[in-house]
């Protein structure tokens, strides 16, 4: 039996030292300074003003062209929409701003059927594992996120490993660029949707964590809007009178476009040319006023 | 509980604790505890299936008392036919009924007839072609006095329900696996060692090779109309190692797992893609299956004695049954089919029996022969996977022709956001890997032991795919 313990021995020491060979390999990879998403782009910002910021999901992230707003405001931008995410993730991004001091005078978040869960999107937890171990984000956030204090080395990497495994790494270390320009943030679709459907929740929860959070950090500044939905979408006027009923506050544009279907991508997609014209209409109702005055 | 959960992991050691140091002084207890184990191992599934596994068990433990007994030959064959309707009869209902009756409706309504269609929700127990045929082996071969019949019912049970090849194989003959249990196990250390190489390896293989492939293989087999020829054809490339790493990792985890408790199991898979011809393929590919339908269907049948045509008969029926054993599908009936043509004309030209050494024996690299061989081997092997993998025998016959009409050799970038080609890499240190160690049953020996060692934990962290891992594909067999 001895020599299968030393056996077993020295297999669980190389598992163990090269865990925290890669641990180290990655964190630095990830913490280096160069952003390939908008997650390590917000962490690594820090004491500076923005006069305009945009957060939400996709229809953040597709429809607001931030270099738009600049041109016609004159004011700074950055749209920091997320694919698929959920209301706590856009919370989190403004909590990380709110400790790396970056001031802002408007926080513009697009209010969807997200408000209907209190969860972080699988992406965005991974993109911020890498942070755990550093100072890089603060302790209230990683209890928020539900970071374990446990931490066994490279297990996070490895339970995240399609959004931070080895091919991100290699790509972070070369630096490669991200199809996002961050400062700007925005991604446009280039399609026109056909035969567009679509489906709307009836109902709609009547709290949500990461928007209670989001009115404690900015409670004077933070503005809801809807974005456009294609008016085929089942359940939209019902969606909307939800909505609106829990969020009175909230400015709908969701059938902005009802006469426009060529602007859709898809039901709960602008395309390029939707998104320069949704991007307008909003600047000219909620911003252009403000920066007159 | 998949081998490559956390759960297992757990498992394993607490399991090896109690085995070796609580209960090692005695046999029944080894037995015991080891039929103790595999009902936790399989109920941690769904308990409910337990019963069935038990009712297998108690069926064919009497079966085999009552026929070892018996004197008159009738008496015999009217018990074994007992057993084969039993097993038979719950792979058939749990595997078989709604494909039974899909079939029968569609042929009804292509006549113009319409039925109504009346099926069940019938879940699958995991593993059920795996012990029915095990179980099946045994009665058999009580039969045809090969072997006694066991008088031990844990003995018998533990054989039935042996964890490490429960639900997946290798399938093994009960003249092989049961005497083990008649012997009190010893812990040998090569043995427990070479356990431990089989499961690094064999997570490698499931873990970094057949997980890293499948996000390709679905996304190219699901978007196959989209896709340029290059693609489709890795498609089918990266289908045959998803299924080869995920079956074969699968296996010698087993075998790993049974030397960690003292059993030596059948091996199950030999470098199958290394096969200069068909016929090798078939000695090197699921070998306890293949073996199984020799022993207990081929010869049965008269295997390769008579005529030709005989000869292709049997040939034919072996690799259907094989095909149907796979799944209630007309594309594995089909896929058997396929590996039937090609073996026919090994079979007719004498020199299914050509290839029986090592390939490149002796050789670091491949003659040219030798290596057109196999890529031809491999080329017809990717044809019959490309009807494994698809839904319909239509999807596949269209896969097959936009991989021959479509034009285009650019590198396709995949919904999963991973550009079509970027696997290639990953295969090529796996095949480098087996190439250099295919006269041994994993590549960890030699001077460099370690240094492999550590390559492949190193792989197995960052290449693995753990946030999105896969079930086993054979489960659902």
């Amino acid at each position: 039996m001895s020599n299968f313990l030393k056996h077993i021995i020295a297999v669980i020491i190389i598992t163990i030292a090269s865990a925290y060979l890669l641990e180290s390999v990655y964190t630095y990879a990830f913490t280096t300074g160069f952003s390939r998403n908008k997650t390590q782009y917000v962490v690594q910002l820090k004491d500076t003003h923005i006069d305009y910021i945009f957060l939400g999901s996709s229809r953040v992230e597709n429809h607001i062209d931030c270099e738009l707003v600049t041109q016609l405001t004159g004011k700074s931008c950055i749209n920091l929409g997320l694919q698929a995410s959920k209301t706590n993730d856009s919370a989190a991004l403004l909590q990380i701003l709110e400790d790396n001091n970056v001031t802002y005078d408007q926080v513009l978040f697009q209010l969807d059927y997200a408000v209907n869960f209190d969860s972080y999107a699988p992406a965005f937890i991974s993109s911020i594992a890498p942070y755990q171990n550093t100072k890089m984000i603060s302790k209230d956030l990683k209890e928020q996120l539900e970071m374990s204090s446990i931490d066994l080395p490279f297990v996070r990497y490895a339970a995240n490993d399609k959004m931070i495994g080895l091919r991100e790494v290699v790509l972070q270390l070369i630096q490669k660029p991200s199809k996002v320009n961050f400062n700007n943030g925005f991604l446009g679709i280039d399609r026109v949707g056909t035969a567009m459907k679509g489906i709307l929740p009836q109902t709609i929860t009547a709290t949500n964590r990461g928007v209670q959070i989001m009115k404690e950090v900015a409670p004077t500044s933070l503005l809801f809007y809807t974005a456009p939905y294609c008016k085929s979408d089942s359940n939209r006027d019902v969606f909307i009178k939800e909505l609106q009923k829990i969020y009175p506050e909230v400015i709908s544009y969701i059938d902005l476009f009802d006469s426009t279907e060529s602007y859709f991508a898809d039901c709960g997609h602008l395309n390029r040319e939707g998104a320069t014209a949704f991007t307008k209409q909003l600047t000219a109702d909620l911003l252009l006023h403000q920066s007159k005055n | 509980m998949l081998f490559n959960s956390i759960e297992f992991l757990l498992f394993l050691p607490v399991c090896f604790i109690i085995y070796w140091f609580v209960v090692q002084r005695n046999l029944k207890l080894q037995n015991a505890f080891i039929l103790l184990a595999s009902y936790f191992f399989y109920g941690w599934w769904d308990y409910r299936f337990l019963a069935l596994i038990a009712f297998s068990t108690v069926v064919d433990y009497s079966i085999a008392i009552v026929m070892g007994k018996t004197q008159s030959a009738n008496r015999k064959k009217l018990l074994l036919l007992t057993s084969l309707a039993i097993n038979l009869g719950l792979l058939g209902f749990f595997k078989y009924y709604g494909f039974f009756i899909d079939s029968w409706v569609d042929a009804f309504s292509a006549l113009g007839v319409e039925m109504h269609k009346s099926t069940l929700n019938i879940i699958l127990p995991v593993g059920i072609s795996f012990y029915t045929f095990q179980t099946l082996s045994y009665t058999i071969d009580v039969y045809r006095k090969k072997l006694e019949p066991s008088r031990n019912f844990i003995n018998f049970a533990a054989y039935v329900a042996f964890f490490p090849q429960l639900v997946a194989g290798p399938i093994e003959r009960a003249t092989n696996l049961l005497p083990q249990f008649s012997k009190k196990r010893v812990f040998k250390e090569e043995l427990a060692i070479s356990g431990i190489h089989l499961i690094i390896w064999g997570l490698f293989q499931k873990v970094v090779i057949a997980d890293s492939c499948a996000p390709y293989v679905n996304s190219i087999f699901d978007n196959y109309e989209n896709m340029n020829s290059l693609s489709l054809i890795l498609g089918a490339v990266y289908f045959a190692f998803q299924i080869y790493g995920d079956f074969a990792g699968y296996s010698n985890i087993a075998i790993g797992t049974a030397r960690l408790l003292g059993f030596d199991l059948m091996r199950n898979f030999n470098y199958p893609y290394f096969s200069r011809d068909m016929a090798e393929f078939w000695r090197r590919w699921h070998i306890s299956l293949s073996t199984w339908f020799r022993d207990y269907l081929y010869i049965p049948l008269g295997g390769s004695r008579g005529s030709k045509w005989l000869q292709l008969r049997n040939v034919m029926i072996i690799f259907l049954v094989s095909g149907f054993w796979h799944g209630a599908n007309w594309t594995f009936v089909f896929w058997g089919f396929l590996h039937a043509l090609f073996f026919v004309p090994v079979l007719l030209l004498n020199r299914n029996r050509n290839h029986l050494n090592q390939v490149s024996e002796n050789r670091i690299l491949p003659s040219l022969k030798e290596l057109a061989q196999i890529l031809v081997t491999f080329l017809l092997a990717c044809v019959a996977w490309v009807f494994f993998r698809a839904s319909t025998i239509r999807e596949a016959f269209d896969y097959l022709k936009r991989t021959f009409a479509t034009s285009g050799f650019d590198i396709q970038y995949l919904n999963i956001e991973r550009y079509s080609i970027e696997m290639l890499l990953i295969l090529f240190v796996f095949i480098t890997y087996e190439w250099f160690h295919r006269d041994k049953e994993h590549p960890f020996y030699g001077k460099w032991k370690w240094l492999k060692i550590t390559s492949i934990i190193l792989m197995l962290l960052t290449l693995g795919v753990y946030s999105n891992h896969q079930d086993f594909i054979y489960f659902q067999f």
